[in-house]
Protein backbone atom coordinates (compact mmCIF):
# COMPACT_ATOMS: atom_id res chain seq x y z
CA UNK A 1 0.00 0.00 0.00
CA UNK A 2 1.10 3.57 -0.55
CA UNK A 3 1.37 5.95 2.37
CA UNK A 4 1.74 9.64 3.04
CA UNK A 5 4.54 10.37 5.48
CA UNK A 6 3.88 12.99 8.15
CA UNK A 7 6.88 14.44 9.99
CA UNK A 8 7.22 17.08 12.69
CA UNK A 9 10.43 18.16 14.40
CA UNK A 10 11.27 19.36 17.88
CA UNK A 11 14.56 21.19 17.71
CA UNK A 12 16.51 22.13 20.82
CA UNK A 13 19.18 24.75 20.62
CA UNK A 14 21.42 26.02 23.42
CA UNK A 15 21.64 29.80 23.64
CA UNK A 16 25.10 31.32 23.89
CA UNK A 17 24.55 33.63 26.81
CA UNK A 18 27.41 34.27 29.24
CA UNK A 19 25.55 32.89 32.24
CA UNK A 20 22.90 30.23 32.76
CA UNK A 21 19.19 30.90 32.34
CA UNK A 22 18.08 31.11 35.98
CA UNK A 23 21.37 31.68 37.85
CA UNK A 24 24.75 33.41 37.39
CA UNK A 25 26.85 30.29 36.82
CA UNK A 26 28.97 30.26 33.69
CA UNK A 27 27.39 28.86 30.52
CA UNK A 28 30.29 26.85 29.14
CA UNK A 29 30.57 23.57 27.28
CA UNK A 30 33.87 22.48 28.73
CA UNK A 31 35.14 22.64 32.30
CA UNK A 32 35.78 20.20 35.12
CA UNK A 33 32.58 18.39 36.18
CA UNK A 34 30.28 20.20 38.63
CA UNK A 35 32.29 23.42 38.73
CA UNK A 36 29.70 25.73 37.14
CA UNK A 37 27.05 24.95 39.71
CA UNK A 38 25.21 26.79 42.49
CA UNK A 39 22.21 26.18 44.75
CA UNK A 40 19.82 27.18 41.92
CA UNK A 41 21.08 24.82 39.22
CA UNK A 42 21.63 21.84 41.51
CA UNK A 43 18.19 22.35 42.99
CA UNK A 44 19.01 22.97 46.64
CA UNK A 45 15.93 23.78 48.72
CA UNK A 46 15.12 27.47 49.06
CA UNK A 47 17.15 28.60 46.04
CA UNK A 48 15.42 31.24 43.92
CA UNK A 49 15.71 31.20 40.12
CA UNK A 50 15.65 34.56 38.30
CA UNK A 51 15.37 34.62 34.48
CA UNK A 52 18.30 35.91 32.43
CA UNK A 53 17.34 38.98 30.35
CA UNK A 54 19.67 38.03 27.51
CA UNK A 55 18.18 34.53 27.22
CA UNK A 56 14.71 36.08 26.92
CA UNK A 57 15.97 38.55 24.30
CA UNK A 58 17.64 35.77 22.29
CA UNK A 59 14.42 33.76 22.32
CA UNK A 60 12.53 36.82 21.06
CA UNK A 61 15.21 37.26 18.38
CA UNK A 62 14.80 33.65 17.25
CA UNK A 63 11.04 34.19 17.12
CA UNK A 64 11.34 37.37 15.07
CA UNK A 65 13.71 35.65 12.63
CA UNK A 66 11.08 33.02 11.82
CA UNK A 67 8.05 35.33 11.90
CA UNK A 68 6.60 34.22 15.25
CA UNK A 69 4.20 36.34 17.24
CA UNK A 70 5.77 37.40 20.55
CA UNK A 71 3.47 36.95 23.55
CA UNK A 72 3.06 40.04 25.74
CA UNK A 73 3.08 37.94 28.88
CA UNK A 74 5.03 34.70 29.20
CA UNK A 75 4.91 32.07 31.93
CA UNK A 76 7.46 29.55 33.17
CA UNK A 77 6.08 26.20 34.24
CA UNK A 78 7.44 23.12 35.94
CA UNK A 79 7.66 19.99 33.83
CA UNK A 80 7.82 17.22 36.38
CA UNK A 81 9.80 14.10 35.76
CA UNK A 82 12.07 11.99 37.86
CA UNK A 83 15.41 11.31 36.23
CA UNK A 84 18.87 12.10 37.59
CA UNK A 85 19.73 14.58 34.81
CA UNK A 86 17.60 17.08 36.74
CA UNK A 87 18.42 17.54 40.40
CA UNK A 88 15.08 19.23 41.16
CA UNK A 89 12.94 16.42 39.65
CA UNK A 90 11.41 19.04 37.37
CA UNK A 91 12.58 21.11 34.44
CA UNK A 92 11.65 24.78 34.25
CA UNK A 93 10.00 25.09 30.86
CA UNK A 94 7.02 26.79 29.23
CA UNK A 95 3.68 25.27 28.30
CA UNK A 96 0.56 27.44 28.01
CA UNK A 97 2.26 30.80 27.36
CA UNK A 98 5.62 30.40 25.64
CA UNK A 99 7.58 33.47 24.49
CA UNK A 100 6.94 32.86 20.76
CA UNK A 101 3.87 31.54 18.96
CA UNK A 102 3.57 30.45 15.32
CA UNK A 103 5.79 31.51 12.45
CA UNK A 104 7.48 29.31 9.90
CA UNK A 105 10.39 28.82 7.53
CA UNK A 106 10.55 28.23 3.82
CA UNK A 107 12.57 25.28 2.58
CA UNK A 108 13.68 24.34 -0.90
CA UNK A 109 14.16 20.80 -2.17
CA UNK A 110 16.81 19.63 -4.63
CA UNK A 111 14.50 20.43 -7.54
CA UNK A 112 14.17 24.02 -6.32
CA UNK A 113 10.56 23.60 -5.21
CA UNK A 114 9.62 25.73 -2.23
CA UNK A 115 7.55 24.65 0.75
CA UNK A 116 6.51 26.53 3.87
CA UNK A 117 6.95 24.67 7.16
CA UNK A 118 4.79 26.16 9.90
CA UNK A 119 6.02 26.49 13.46
CA UNK A 120 3.86 25.87 16.47
CA UNK A 121 5.97 27.72 19.04
CA UNK A 122 9.38 28.54 20.45
CA UNK A 123 9.80 28.32 24.18
CA UNK A 124 12.63 28.90 26.63
CA UNK A 125 13.68 26.27 29.14
CA UNK A 126 16.70 24.99 31.04
CA UNK A 127 18.99 22.25 29.78
CA UNK A 128 19.54 19.13 31.89
CA UNK A 129 22.77 17.75 33.32
CA UNK A 130 24.96 15.23 31.57
CA UNK A 131 24.83 11.56 32.54
CA UNK A 132 27.59 9.04 32.02
CA UNK A 133 26.61 5.46 32.75
CA UNK A 134 29.56 3.69 34.28
CA UNK A 135 29.22 -0.01 34.97
CA UNK A 136 32.66 -0.12 36.60
CA UNK A 137 31.54 2.01 39.50
CA UNK A 138 28.05 0.54 39.39
CA UNK A 139 26.12 3.73 38.83
CA UNK A 140 25.57 6.84 36.77
CA UNK A 141 27.98 9.76 36.95
CA UNK A 142 26.31 13.16 36.81
CA UNK A 143 27.75 16.51 35.76
CA UNK A 144 25.39 19.47 36.32
CA UNK A 145 27.53 22.04 34.45
CA UNK A 146 25.06 21.84 31.56
CA UNK A 147 22.06 21.89 33.89
CA UNK A 148 20.45 25.31 33.69
CA UNK A 149 22.03 26.29 30.37
CA UNK A 150 19.39 28.23 28.39
CA UNK A 151 17.73 26.11 25.76
CA UNK A 152 15.07 27.02 23.23
CA UNK A 153 12.75 24.40 21.86
CA UNK A 154 11.39 25.05 18.40
CA UNK A 155 8.34 22.95 17.64
CA UNK A 156 7.22 22.58 14.04
CA UNK A 157 3.81 21.59 12.76
CA UNK A 158 3.75 18.13 11.09
CA UNK A 159 4.34 19.73 7.69
CA UNK A 160 7.22 17.63 6.35
CA UNK A 161 6.79 14.51 4.28
CA UNK A 162 10.26 13.09 3.67
CA UNK A 163 13.73 12.76 5.16
CA UNK A 164 14.96 15.24 2.60
CA UNK A 165 12.46 17.88 3.73
CA UNK A 166 13.26 17.28 7.40
CA UNK A 167 16.97 17.75 6.76
CA UNK A 168 16.30 20.87 4.65
CA UNK A 169 14.18 22.29 7.46
CA UNK A 170 16.77 21.50 10.12
CA UNK A 171 19.56 22.98 8.07
CA UNK A 172 17.53 26.14 7.39
CA UNK A 173 16.79 26.53 11.11
CA UNK A 174 20.44 26.04 11.97
CA UNK A 175 21.40 28.61 9.40
CA UNK A 176 18.96 31.16 10.84
CA UNK A 177 20.00 30.56 14.47
CA UNK A 178 23.66 30.91 13.54
CA UNK A 179 23.06 34.09 11.54
CA UNK A 180 21.23 35.84 14.34
CA UNK A 181 24.03 34.65 16.66
CA UNK A 182 21.92 33.11 19.38
CA UNK A 183 23.44 29.62 19.17
CA UNK A 184 26.54 27.82 17.87
CA UNK A 185 24.31 25.02 16.65
CA UNK A 186 26.92 22.29 16.86
CA UNK A 187 25.13 18.97 16.62
CA UNK A 188 28.12 16.95 17.76
CA UNK A 189 28.55 18.99 20.90
CA UNK A 190 24.82 18.89 21.50
CA UNK A 191 24.14 22.62 21.17
CA UNK A 192 21.65 21.66 18.45
CA UNK A 193 19.50 18.58 19.00
CA UNK A 194 16.52 17.21 17.24
CA UNK A 195 13.65 14.82 17.97
CA UNK A 196 11.53 13.59 15.08
CA UNK A 197 7.83 12.70 15.23
CA UNK A 198 6.76 10.51 12.38
CA UNK A 199 3.58 8.75 11.31
CA UNK A 200 2.12 7.23 8.15
CA UNK A 201 -1.39 7.40 6.74
CA UNK A 202 -2.94 5.82 3.65
CA UNK A 203 -2.22 8.01 0.64
CA UNK A 204 -4.70 10.88 0.42
CA UNK A 205 -6.32 10.16 3.78
CA UNK A 206 -7.07 13.07 6.11
CA UNK A 207 -6.77 11.07 9.27
CA UNK A 208 -3.38 11.14 10.99
CA UNK A 209 -1.79 7.80 11.84
CA UNK A 210 -0.20 6.77 15.14
CA UNK A 211 3.16 8.42 15.58
CA UNK A 212 6.50 7.35 16.97
CA UNK A 213 9.02 9.79 18.40
CA UNK A 214 12.68 9.29 17.50
CA UNK A 215 15.41 10.46 19.86
CA UNK A 216 19.20 10.55 19.95
CA UNK A 217 19.79 12.00 16.50
CA UNK A 218 23.23 13.59 16.56
CA UNK A 219 23.85 14.54 12.97
CA UNK A 220 21.97 15.48 9.83
CA UNK A 221 22.89 12.09 8.47
CA UNK A 222 21.35 10.24 11.40
CA UNK A 223 18.17 12.34 11.11
CA UNK A 224 17.84 11.24 7.48
CA UNK A 225 18.70 7.61 8.19
CA UNK A 226 16.38 7.37 11.20
CA UNK A 227 13.48 8.73 9.15
CA UNK A 228 14.13 6.32 6.26
CA UNK A 229 14.31 3.47 8.73
CA UNK A 230 11.10 4.50 10.49
CA UNK A 231 9.16 4.87 7.22
CA UNK A 232 10.14 1.31 6.30
CA UNK A 233 9.35 -0.04 9.75
CA UNK A 234 5.92 1.55 9.96
CA UNK A 235 4.88 0.70 6.40
CA UNK A 236 5.89 -2.93 6.93
CA UNK A 237 3.71 -3.06 10.07
CA UNK A 238 0.75 -1.44 8.31
CA UNK A 239 1.14 -3.65 5.22
CA UNK A 240 0.94 -6.69 7.44
CA UNK A 241 -2.24 -5.37 9.02
CA UNK A 242 -0.57 -4.62 12.32
CA UNK A 243 -0.80 -1.48 14.44
CA UNK A 244 1.88 1.13 14.96
CA UNK A 245 2.15 1.73 18.70
CA UNK A 246 2.64 5.21 20.05
CA UNK A 247 6.09 5.14 21.57
CA UNK A 248 9.45 6.79 21.95
CA UNK A 249 12.29 5.14 20.06
CA UNK A 250 15.99 5.59 20.44
CA UNK A 251 18.13 5.74 17.29
CA UNK A 252 21.32 3.69 17.34
CA UNK A 253 23.57 5.15 14.68
CA UNK A 254 26.18 2.40 14.85
CA UNK A 255 23.62 -0.35 14.28
CA UNK A 256 21.56 1.74 11.88
CA UNK A 257 18.28 0.93 13.57
CA UNK A 258 16.04 2.18 16.36
CA UNK A 259 14.89 0.58 19.59
CA UNK A 260 11.75 1.13 21.62
CA UNK A 261 12.42 3.22 24.74
CA UNK A 262 8.96 3.55 26.23
CA UNK A 263 5.41 2.88 25.22
CA UNK A 264 2.36 5.07 25.59
CA UNK A 265 1.17 3.10 28.63
CA UNK A 266 4.21 4.23 30.56
CA UNK A 267 4.32 7.58 28.83
CA UNK A 268 5.50 10.42 30.95
CA UNK A 269 2.83 12.43 32.66
CA UNK A 270 4.59 15.74 33.16
CA UNK A 271 1.99 17.44 35.37
CA UNK A 272 2.87 20.96 34.22
CA UNK A 273 1.97 23.82 36.53
CA UNK A 274 3.12 27.46 36.78
CA UNK A 275 6.41 27.65 38.67
CA UNK A 276 5.61 29.47 41.91
CA UNK A 277 9.25 30.66 42.12
CA UNK A 278 8.93 32.49 38.81
CA UNK A 279 6.23 35.06 38.24
CA UNK A 280 4.71 35.58 34.80
CA UNK A 281 6.71 38.32 33.10
CA UNK A 282 5.84 41.07 30.68
CA UNK A 283 7.35 41.53 27.24
CA UNK A 284 6.67 45.13 26.21
CA UNK A 285 6.36 46.09 22.56
CA UNK A 286 9.36 48.40 23.06
CA UNK A 287 11.53 45.43 24.05
CA UNK A 288 10.51 43.54 20.93
CA UNK A 289 11.35 46.63 18.83
CA UNK A 290 14.71 46.92 20.56
CA UNK A 291 15.54 43.29 19.74
CA UNK A 292 14.36 43.82 16.17
CA UNK A 293 16.84 46.67 15.75
CA UNK A 294 19.74 44.32 16.60
CA UNK A 295 18.92 41.75 13.90
CA UNK A 296 21.94 41.13 11.67
CA UNK A 297 21.81 40.63 7.93
CA UNK A 298 20.18 37.36 7.12
CA UNK A 299 21.50 35.00 4.51
CA UNK A 300 19.54 36.39 1.58
CA UNK A 301 20.95 39.88 2.14
CA UNK A 302 24.45 38.47 2.44
CA UNK A 303 24.07 36.62 -0.87
CA UNK A 304 22.99 39.87 -2.51
CA UNK A 305 26.05 41.64 -1.09
CA UNK A 306 28.45 38.94 -2.30
CA UNK A 307 26.97 38.94 -5.80
CA UNK A 308 26.57 42.69 -6.27
CA UNK A 309 29.53 44.07 -4.32
CA UNK A 310 32.15 41.32 -4.45
CA UNK A 311 31.28 39.90 -7.86
CA UNK A 312 30.79 36.28 -6.79
CA UNK A 313 28.46 34.11 -8.83
CA UNK A 314 25.06 33.47 -7.29
CA UNK A 315 25.82 29.77 -6.99
CA UNK A 316 29.10 30.41 -5.18
CA UNK A 317 27.46 32.95 -2.87
CA UNK A 318 24.79 30.40 -1.95
CA UNK A 319 27.28 27.66 -1.14
CA UNK A 320 29.45 30.05 0.85
CA UNK A 321 26.56 31.43 2.90
CA UNK A 322 25.20 28.01 3.75
CA UNK A 323 27.22 28.09 6.94
CA UNK A 324 27.82 31.19 9.03
CA UNK A 325 31.23 29.99 10.21
CA UNK A 326 32.33 29.88 6.61
CA UNK A 327 30.93 33.38 5.98
CA UNK A 328 32.80 34.80 8.95
CA UNK A 329 36.02 33.09 7.90
CA UNK A 330 35.70 34.25 4.31
CA UNK A 331 34.98 37.85 5.37
CA UNK A 332 38.07 37.88 7.60
CA UNK A 333 40.35 36.46 4.92
CA UNK A 334 39.03 38.97 2.39
CA UNK A 335 39.69 41.78 4.87
CA UNK A 336 43.39 40.79 4.82
CA UNK A 337 43.66 40.06 1.11
CA UNK A 338 41.07 41.68 -1.08
CA UNK A 339 40.64 39.12 -3.88
CA UNK A 340 37.20 37.71 -3.02
CA UNK A 341 36.65 35.69 -6.19
CA UNK A 342 40.06 34.06 -6.01
CA UNK A 343 39.66 33.21 -2.33
CA UNK A 344 36.10 31.98 -2.81
CA UNK A 345 37.23 29.57 -5.54
CA UNK A 346 39.90 28.08 -3.33
CA UNK A 347 37.55 27.79 -0.35
CA UNK A 348 34.74 26.16 -2.32
CA UNK A 349 37.05 23.58 -3.85
CA UNK A 350 40.05 22.75 -1.73
CA UNK A 351 38.85 23.88 1.70
CA UNK A 352 35.37 22.39 1.54
CA UNK A 353 36.78 19.13 0.24
CA UNK A 354 39.02 19.02 3.26
CA UNK A 355 36.13 19.75 5.60
CA UNK A 356 34.07 16.98 4.05
CA UNK A 357 36.82 14.42 4.59
CA UNK A 358 35.63 14.46 8.18
CA UNK A 359 32.18 13.19 7.29
CA UNK A 360 31.13 12.43 10.83
CA UNK A 361 30.90 16.13 11.53
CA UNK A 362 28.27 18.63 10.38
CA UNK A 363 30.19 21.38 12.09
CA UNK A 364 32.43 23.53 9.98
CA UNK A 365 35.68 24.50 11.66
CA UNK A 366 38.68 25.75 9.74
CA UNK A 367 41.78 25.40 11.92
CA UNK A 368 43.97 27.80 9.91
CA UNK A 369 44.28 31.34 11.22
CA UNK A 370 42.56 33.67 8.68
CA UNK A 371 45.63 35.94 8.39
CA UNK A 372 47.85 32.93 7.66
CA UNK A 373 45.36 31.65 5.10
CA UNK A 374 45.23 35.11 3.48
CA UNK A 375 49.04 35.05 3.21
CA UNK A 376 48.90 31.66 1.50
CA UNK A 377 46.32 32.97 -0.96
CA UNK A 378 48.42 36.06 -1.61
CA UNK A 379 51.55 33.99 -2.42
CA UNK A 380 49.55 31.70 -4.69
CA UNK A 381 47.71 34.48 -6.48
CA UNK A 382 50.88 36.49 -7.12
CA UNK A 383 52.66 33.44 -8.54
CA UNK A 384 55.22 33.33 -5.76
CA UNK A 385 54.30 29.70 -5.13
CA UNK A 386 52.95 27.13 -7.57
CA UNK A 387 49.56 25.46 -7.29
CA UNK A 388 51.17 22.20 -6.21
CA UNK A 389 53.15 23.90 -3.43
CA UNK A 390 50.07 25.86 -2.37
CA UNK A 391 48.08 22.63 -1.94
CA UNK A 392 50.90 20.95 -0.01
CA UNK A 393 51.27 23.95 2.27
CA UNK A 394 47.53 24.10 2.78
CA UNK A 395 47.45 20.44 3.86
CA UNK A 396 50.31 21.06 6.24
CA UNK A 397 49.10 24.23 7.91
CA UNK A 398 45.61 22.70 8.22
CA UNK A 399 47.25 20.36 10.72
CA UNK A 400 49.62 22.70 12.53
CA UNK A 401 48.71 26.28 11.50
CA UNK A 402 52.43 27.02 10.95
CA UNK A 403 53.31 30.38 9.40
CA UNK A 404 53.17 29.63 5.67
CA UNK A 405 55.41 32.56 4.68
CA UNK A 406 58.15 31.29 6.96
CA UNK A 407 57.80 27.77 5.56
CA UNK A 408 58.25 29.08 2.01
CA UNK A 409 61.41 30.99 3.00
CA UNK A 410 62.96 28.27 5.15
CA UNK A 411 62.42 25.55 2.58
CA UNK A 412 62.99 27.67 -0.50
CA UNK A 413 59.60 26.80 -1.92
CA UNK A 414 59.22 29.91 -4.03
CA UNK A 415 58.09 29.15 -7.54
CA UNK A 416 60.62 29.23 -10.33
CA UNK A 417 59.27 31.61 -12.98
CA UNK A 418 62.55 31.87 -14.87
CA UNK A 419 61.84 30.90 -18.49
CA UNK A 420 65.46 30.20 -19.39
CA UNK A 421 65.98 27.83 -16.47
CA UNK A 422 62.74 26.00 -17.12
CA UNK A 423 63.60 25.75 -20.79
CA UNK A 424 66.98 24.14 -20.14
CA UNK A 425 65.45 21.66 -17.72
CA UNK A 426 62.83 20.74 -20.30
CA UNK A 427 65.56 20.31 -22.91
CA UNK A 428 67.25 17.79 -20.62
CA UNK A 429 64.01 15.84 -20.33
CA UNK A 430 63.47 15.89 -24.09
CA UNK A 431 66.93 14.39 -24.56
CA UNK A 432 66.27 11.77 -21.91
CA UNK A 433 62.88 10.60 -23.12
CA UNK A 434 62.89 10.43 -26.91
CA UNK A 435 60.06 7.89 -26.83
CA UNK A 436 57.68 10.43 -25.29
CA UNK A 437 58.72 12.98 -27.90
CA UNK A 438 57.77 10.39 -30.52
CA UNK A 439 54.46 9.76 -28.78
CA UNK A 440 53.61 13.43 -28.89
CA UNK A 441 54.60 13.77 -32.53
CA UNK A 442 52.37 10.83 -33.43
CA UNK A 443 49.40 12.63 -31.87
CA UNK A 444 49.39 11.59 -28.21
CA UNK A 445 48.76 14.88 -26.40
CA UNK A 446 49.14 13.15 -23.04
CA UNK A 447 52.88 13.05 -23.58
CA UNK A 448 52.93 16.75 -22.73
CA UNK A 449 51.64 16.11 -19.22
CA UNK A 450 54.33 13.45 -18.84
CA UNK A 451 57.01 16.09 -19.34
CA UNK A 452 55.33 18.53 -16.96
CA UNK A 453 55.01 15.75 -14.39
CA UNK A 454 58.70 14.89 -14.67
CA UNK A 455 59.65 18.53 -14.41
CA UNK A 456 57.59 18.95 -11.25
CA UNK A 457 59.14 15.86 -9.77
CA UNK A 458 62.64 17.19 -10.34
CA UNK A 459 61.85 20.64 -8.99
CA UNK A 460 59.71 19.40 -6.09
CA UNK A 461 56.75 21.24 -7.55
CA UNK A 462 58.51 24.57 -7.74
CA UNK A 463 58.50 25.14 -11.50
CA UNK A 464 55.77 27.42 -12.82
CA UNK A 465 53.48 24.93 -14.52
CA UNK A 466 51.86 27.49 -16.79
CA UNK A 467 55.17 28.69 -18.16
CA UNK A 468 56.37 25.11 -18.53
CA UNK A 469 53.25 24.04 -20.48
CA UNK A 470 53.66 26.95 -22.86
CA UNK A 471 57.38 26.21 -23.35
CA UNK A 472 57.17 22.47 -23.89
CA UNK A 473 54.57 22.97 -26.61
CA UNK A 474 56.74 25.52 -28.35
CA UNK A 475 59.77 23.25 -28.08
CA UNK A 476 58.10 20.14 -29.46
CA UNK A 477 55.94 21.73 -32.16
CA UNK B 1 -12.97 14.42 45.26
CA UNK B 2 -11.20 11.16 45.81
CA UNK B 3 -7.61 10.29 45.03
CA UNK B 4 -7.65 6.54 44.55
CA UNK B 5 -4.94 4.09 45.49
CA UNK B 6 -4.37 3.55 41.78
CA UNK B 7 -3.60 7.23 41.29
CA UNK B 8 -1.17 7.11 44.20
CA UNK B 9 0.47 4.08 42.57
CA UNK B 10 0.80 5.98 39.29
CA UNK B 11 2.41 8.96 41.03
CA UNK B 12 4.73 6.62 42.91
CA UNK B 13 5.85 4.99 39.66
CA UNK B 14 6.57 8.40 38.11
CA UNK B 15 8.67 9.28 41.16
CA UNK B 16 10.41 5.88 41.25
CA UNK B 17 8.98 5.22 44.71
CA UNK B 18 7.60 2.03 46.19
CA UNK B 19 4.76 2.06 48.71
CA UNK B 20 3.32 -0.75 50.80
CA UNK B 21 -0.42 -1.48 50.67
CA UNK B 22 -0.77 0.22 54.02
CA UNK B 23 1.03 3.36 52.79
CA UNK B 24 -1.09 3.45 49.64
CA UNK B 25 -4.24 3.52 51.75
CA UNK B 26 -2.85 6.23 54.02
CA UNK B 27 -1.69 8.45 51.15
CA UNK B 28 -4.98 8.02 49.38
CA UNK B 29 -6.87 9.20 52.50
CA UNK B 30 -4.42 12.12 53.09
CA UNK B 31 -4.50 13.35 49.48
CA UNK B 32 -8.28 13.11 49.40
CA UNK B 33 -8.52 15.16 52.59
CA UNK B 34 -6.18 17.83 51.19
CA UNK B 35 -8.16 18.14 47.97
CA UNK B 36 -11.43 18.26 49.89
CA UNK B 37 -10.04 21.16 51.88
CA UNK B 38 -9.10 22.93 48.66
CA UNK B 39 -12.63 22.25 47.41
CA UNK B 40 -13.96 24.06 50.47
CA UNK B 41 -11.83 27.07 49.57
CA UNK B 42 -13.17 26.98 46.00
CA UNK B 43 -16.62 27.73 47.41
CA UNK B 44 -15.62 31.20 48.59
CA UNK B 45 -17.21 33.83 46.38
CA UNK B 46 -14.30 35.79 44.86
CA UNK B 47 -16.25 37.42 42.05
CA UNK B 48 -15.80 40.85 43.67
CA UNK B 49 -12.08 40.42 44.35
CA UNK B 50 -9.70 42.20 41.98
CA UNK B 51 -7.24 39.96 40.10
CA UNK B 52 -4.01 40.22 42.05
CA UNK B 53 -1.75 38.21 39.79
CA UNK B 54 1.65 39.82 40.04
CA UNK B 55 3.43 40.25 36.75
CA UNK B 56 7.12 40.85 36.71
CA UNK B 57 8.47 43.59 34.48
CA UNK B 58 11.34 42.72 32.17
CA UNK B 59 13.61 45.19 33.99
CA UNK B 60 13.28 43.12 37.15
CA UNK B 61 14.93 40.11 35.51
CA UNK B 62 18.62 39.31 35.88
CA UNK B 63 21.46 40.82 33.83
CA UNK B 64 23.51 38.25 31.93
CA UNK B 65 26.52 38.33 34.25
CA UNK B 66 28.69 35.47 35.45
CA UNK B 67 29.24 35.26 39.20
CA UNK B 68 31.36 32.72 41.06
CA UNK B 69 29.89 29.24 41.39
CA UNK B 70 30.29 26.91 44.34
CA UNK B 71 33.48 24.87 44.63
CA UNK B 72 33.27 21.28 43.43
CA UNK B 73 33.70 20.13 47.04
CA UNK B 74 30.70 22.17 48.11
CA UNK B 75 28.64 20.98 45.14
CA UNK B 76 29.14 17.26 45.68
CA UNK B 77 29.93 17.38 49.40
CA UNK B 78 26.45 16.31 50.48
CA UNK B 79 26.04 13.60 47.86
CA UNK B 80 25.78 10.08 49.28
CA UNK B 81 28.18 8.95 46.59
CA UNK B 82 30.63 10.75 44.34
CA UNK B 83 33.46 9.88 42.00
CA UNK B 84 36.12 12.12 40.41
CA UNK B 85 34.05 15.26 40.89
CA UNK B 86 30.84 13.66 39.63
CA UNK B 87 27.70 12.83 41.55
CA UNK B 88 26.99 9.13 41.40
CA UNK B 89 23.38 7.97 41.30
CA UNK B 90 21.85 4.53 40.88
CA UNK B 91 21.52 3.84 37.17
CA UNK B 92 18.00 4.50 35.93
CA UNK B 93 17.72 3.18 32.42
CA UNK B 94 15.07 4.92 30.40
Amino acid sequence: MEYDVVIGLEVHSELKTKSKVFCSCKNEFKGEPNTHCCPVCIGLPGALPIPNKEAVKMTIKAGLAVGSKINDIAIFERKNYFYPDLAKAYQISQAVRPICIGGGVEIENAQGQKKFIRLNRIHLEEDAGKLIHNSKIGGTMIDYNRGGVPLIEIVSEPDMSSAEEAVAYLSKLRNILQYIEVSDCKMEQGSLRCDVNISLKPKGSNELGVRAEMKNLNSFRSVARAIEYEIKRQSRLLDEGEQVVQETRRWDDARNRSFSMRRKEDAQDYRYFPDPDLLPFRIERSLVDEVKSTMPKLRDEKIEYYVNELGLSEYDAKVLTNDLNLVKYFDKVVSYFNKPKFICNFILTTVLKKVKENEESDDLDIPIDPQNFANLMQMYESGKISQAICRDLFDEIWLNNADCQKLVEERGLAQNNNEDEIKSMLQELINEFPQSVQDYKSGNAKALSFFIGQLMKRTQGKANAQIASKLIKEMLD
Amino acid sequence: MEITENEIKHLATLSRLNFSEEELGKFSADFTAILNYVNELQKVDTSQVKDNTIIREFDELREDEVKPSLSNDDVIGNAPKNYNGYFVAPTVVE
